[in-house]
């Protein structure tokens, strides 16, 4: 049984960024998702162009889509779009509210 | 953007569809080659000042500005791998050392003076912002969504670099000091847009990879930086640029 977009984004709601305790996507960080046959492709961009963890949040999606049932290969892709707080979900600013970040 | 000096043969193939002019692809090359070398020789200085900026605030400050200075850079560089060049230029990023330097001549060596850091932040990281924005149309997809994140990351680099200035400006030495790395560095940063009509930025221009031509951006980064050096009672006179002196490939004066 092939995987569908839902299981990816399901896999991806269990990536938090390195730094806080929020998801990649509640983040704003992936803009593209695609599922073909065994292929999990990602699009993300990160916060800043000089990003240091970007290793290491690539390396995390690729294990957590890999973990995806029916999905054999991932490709990441930095999309080089820009980001802002405006791009965080409410989810992601109710957590940072509590941290004291925003 | 000198499409006659560029030592790298090229082939423009059927399948790179950016452009199918010569002269503009020679000229987007050196584009590149240079916008990255400069950032990323930019953050290496800047990194050289870490534990010797004037504050513990100072030293977080031109961390993180450094940080996204080689973030740029890094994001610069593979764009060359997939240009349809015979001799590719290898990878520049990896050669700090390398005898040819395509960046400024006032970042080929580490500098010895703070007044020079701050110079550097107001004159010369301005200045490469400029040419970004000169870049946020351009028909060429992967440099054009790069080129239009650079400004905004840049904003904060800017207010940081003006917060510097204000503080050298408030006592006459420091004002005085800060004058001459002024008066060092911005003859070759006005240089760095290029001669009036120059074909290589001409060819840009007419294939929709630049918005703006040389003289359009030198008065671009007039506008942006000087009132504010103005205000603090910094001169911006600048008499007749060394064009005698001035190397066309490498974008800097000799």
């Amino acid at each position: 049984m092939s995987a569908t977009i839902q299981d990816l984004q399901a896999a991806l709601a269990g990536v938090h960024d390195p730094e806080y305790p929020v998801s990649v996507l509640d983040m704003g960080l992936v803009r593209g998702l695609a599922v073909e046959g065994d292929t999990a492709r990602v699009r993300l961009t990160y916060t800043s162009m000089g990003c240091p963890c970007k290793e290491m949040i690539a390396d995390d999606v690729r294990d957590a889509l890999l973990a995806v049932v029916g999905i054999e290969r991932v490709e990441v892709q930095e999309a080089f779009e820009p980001w802002t707080h405006r791009d965080l979900s409410g989810r992601a600013r109710r957590t940072l509210a509590k941290l004291g970040v925003a | 953007m000198s499409a006659s000096e560029s030592n790298l043969d090229r082939v423009v193939p059927e399948d790179w569809s950016v452009t199918d002019d010569d002269e503009a692809l020679a000229a987007l090359v050196n584009l590149i080659v240079v916008l990255a070398d400069n950032k990323f020789f930019l953050g290496r200085r800047i990194s050289e000042w870490l534990p010797g900026g004037p504050s513990l605030e100072s030293a977080v400050a031109l961390a993180a500005i450094a940080q996204e200075e080689l973030g740029h850079a890094r994001a610069l560089y593979p764009l060359l791998e997939e240009m349809p060049l015979v001799d590719t230029p290898g990878p520049l990023q990896r050669g700090a050392e390398r005898e040819r330097k395509y960046c400024l001549d006032c970042l080929a060596e580490p500098w010895e003076w703070w007044a020079e850091v701050v110079a550097a932040l107001i004159l010369v990281d301005p200045a490469l912002t400029i040419l970004f924005r000169a870049l946020e149309d351009a028909r060429y997809d992967d440099l054009r969504q790069r080129a239009a994140r650079v400004p905004s990351e840049e904003r904060f680099h800017r207010k940081y670099a003006e917060g510097r200035v204000r503080d050298l400006a408030r006592t006459d030495q420091g004002r005085e000091t800060l004058q001459r790395r002024i008066d060092g560095m911005l003859p070759e940063v006005l240089m760095w847009f290029g001669p009036s009509g120059e074909p290589g930025v001409a060819a840009l221009k007419a294939q929709g990879l630049i918005n703006s031509d040389n003289d359009e951006m030198r008065a671009a980064f007039q506008t942006d930086v000087f009132p504010m050096l103005e205000e603090n009672g910094l001169r911006v006179e600048v008499g007749e640029l060394p064009w005698k002196r001035w190397n066309n490939l490498q974008r800097k004066v000799e």
